[in-house]
């Protein structure tokens, strides 16, 4: 049994002439957070959205214990969108509910305890949430989930700094055994002390990864100064 | 475990190292004292779990940390070993320090000297 | 998981349709009085007034189906483990149980704005003519709405497909939906047509017309439901494969 949760493997998408990821190659190994770092544009929601069964037109290989995306992969994979999916005439309840409906891995006691620890309410209508509050009710609606992978898409960003060491110690409290993090951002210097292994991608390709530790000591610099180096040139 | 602040131009695991090494020869960590689970500490000082095992590895072979298989980790009640250590640690901060003063132009018995009126004026 | 995307797709319109039920409900009932103090053509302005709630239902539930999986939802509803053509399927689902929904309240509501008496009334509700007369209406105007339903679905998936132009898209889509709807109807209706007799239509309205006529009709019927039905699979198919093949969600 492999112990390989995703494995991307060649892949490549464009949009008419606009080619987004060209060969990108990697794999995501059991119990691993992995950051997915780039500046915006460079690909990285293509991808995740590659990965979360959202983009269906690509050549290459991405596969989520060993299978290509689709239902049961779904079944596997907790997806955090960068923007707000939830709609917004249901009430937090009723969220909640459609969750545990359809996701048989999801754990409603501990969605609601997460959500009285970050005080959002569970009576009120998401419509009537603020940005923030409407931002963690979907980190803990994804994170609630015992899932194999968790693909957050830029779960800190437009987040001011005080909430982020609430969201990413909700994370690192979460995320289940044998499960791995898909994490990705832009905003490095803050967050990386939680990757295990990083990937930086510039304009839809590979251009460094590796285990983190090893990267700061092979080069002596923090990730962050890293990727500002590779951008440089 | 009071928050640390992380330079991430180091390897994170080794910060972590050394601040329990500091914890455990103050006595902020006592001897036979429970170390908070993995994953619960890793969450409170927001860093990677593998990184905070890595870390406490490396302190369980150098004997600083021992695990009870069912019980927990925990901190040596070896205190010459402690003790040891912290001594080890001690005489390299005063040899930086001493070499710090000594290029400031100041020869031993000075620095001596001002480190006792410092303590005058602390009383 | 279709039990459950339909529990969900009928949670989310169900007071603007209850409402607009309603609506049409109340007018039958209140139009007769209206009569007594301002004489005007009650029946056109009740059948214009069905007709409209007929296009407001039929764009409540395209928009529904736009925003709900075309629009930032869609990043829930692609990530839910179930088909796309099950999430199609509970849409169209939806969209047809409440037309009947509507359906049945405006004969509701013509049957306020008769103002029988109750002895008329039971005579009316305990006659199985009349019962069938209603229920053939029904599937004729179901004849006519799922295809049409069908086919603006597919339309609205459509523009989805290419990125490039905006409002080529948008006609091709806008096209798509009319010729669909219109050739679903067409085929549906040549069915009927060809007893091509008025005595069909006269059956409607005698009860003591021959019955053989009115078996026939229904036969007709039943071919027309058949061959509408056949189109709506076609488009609900295309609309599952444009979903599940081109997916490009902004």
């Amino acid at each position: 049994m492999s112990d390989v949760i995703l494995d991307i493997k060649n892949v490549y998408k464009s949009y008419g002439d606009n080619d987004v990821l060209k060969n990108v190659s990697f794999s995501v190994r059991q119990n691993r957070i992995v950051g997915l770092l780039g500046p915006n544009g460079s690909g990285k929601t293509t991808l995740i959205k590659i990965i979360s069964g959202l983009l269906s037109d690509y050549s290459g290989r991405a596969e989520i214990c060993g299978m290509a995306p689709c239902v049961e992969t779904k079944a596997l994979v907790s997806y955090l969108p960068d923007r707000m999916s939830l709609p917004e005439w249901m009430t937090v309840k009723m969220a909640i509910r459609l969750f545990a409906d359809f996701f048989a891995d999801f754990d409603t006691e501990r969605a609601r305890e997460m959500l009285g620890t970050l005080g959002v309410s569970p009576d009120k209508r998401i419509g009537q949430l603020s940005k923030g509050m409407k931002e963690k009710l979907q980190l803990c609606l994804c994170m609630s989930r015992r899932a194999k992978l968790y693909v957050l898409d830029e779960p800190i960003a437009g987040v001011d700094p005080a909430a982020r060491d609430v969201i990413m110690s909700t994370i690192l409290g979460n995320f289940g055994e044998g499960s791995s993090i898909l994490l990705s951002t832009h905003i490095i210097s803050d967050v990386e002390q939680i990757f295990d292994d990083v990937i930086l991608l510039r304009e839809g390709r590979v251009e460094l990864m590796g285990d983190a530790e090893e990267l700061r000591r092979e080069h002596g610099k923090s990730i962050d100064q890293l990727f500002r180096g590779v951008f440089k040139c | 475990m009071v928050k640390i602040v992380f330079d991430n131009n180091i390897p994170i695991y080794s910060q972590i190292v050394d601040r329990f090494v500091i914890d455990i020869c103050s006595g902020t960590l006592p001897p036979g004292s429970r170390i908070t689970p993995v994953r619960e500490l890793a969450m409170q000082l927001g860093v990677n779990p593998n990184t905070l095992q890595r870390a406490l590895g490396e302190l369980e072979s150098m004997g600083l940390l021992f695990t009870e298989r069912t019980a927990g980790r925990f901190v040596t009640e070896d205190a010459a070993l402690i003790d040891a250590r912290r001594r080890e640690m001690s005489r390299s901060v005063v040899s930086e320090f001493m070499e710090k003063m000594r290029a400031l132009g100041w020869n031993d018995e000075e620095t001596v000297k001002l480190i006792t009126v410092r303590r005058g004026e602390n009383e | 998981m279709l039990g459950k995307l339909l529990k969900l797709d009928i949670m989310f319109g169900w007071k603007k349709f209850a409402a607009m039920a309603v609506a049409v409900v109340m007018t039958g009932i209140v139009l007769p009085y209206i009569r007594k103090f301002y004489v005007f053509p009650t029946w056109g302005f009740f059948v214009g007034l069905c007709l409209i709630i007929c296009a407001l239902c039929l764009y409540v539930c395209c928009q529904y189906f736009k925003s709900n999986l075309l629009g930032s939802e869609g990043y829930l509803m692609f990530t839910l483990p179930v088909k796309s053509g099950s999430i199609v399927l509970s849409k169209l689902i939806t969209a047809v149980f409440w037309i009947n929904v509507m359906f049945c309240a405006a004969g509701a509501a013509v049957v306020f704005k008769m103002q029988y008496t109750p002895a008329e009334l039971f005579q009316i509700i305990s006659s199985v003519d009349m019962w069938k007369r209603v229920i053939f209406m029904l599937i004729l105007c179901n004849i006519v709405v799922i295809p049409i339903i069908a086919s603006v679905y597919l339309a609205v998936s459509s523009r989805n497909i290419t990125v490039k132009n905006k409002l080529l898209n948008g006609i091709i889509a806008e096209i798509i939906a009319v010729v669909g709807s219109w050739i679903a109807i067409r085929a549906s209706f040549w069915g009927i047509e060809l007893y091509n007799d008025s005595e069909y239509y006269m059956s409607l309205r005698m009860d003591s017309a021959s019955k053989h006529e009115f078996m026939t009709a229904w036969m007709i019927l039943i071919i027309g439901f058949a061959i509408s039905m056949l189109f709506t699979a076609i488009y609900g198919i295309l609309t599952n494969l444009i979903i599940k093949k081109r997916l490009n969600l902004k």
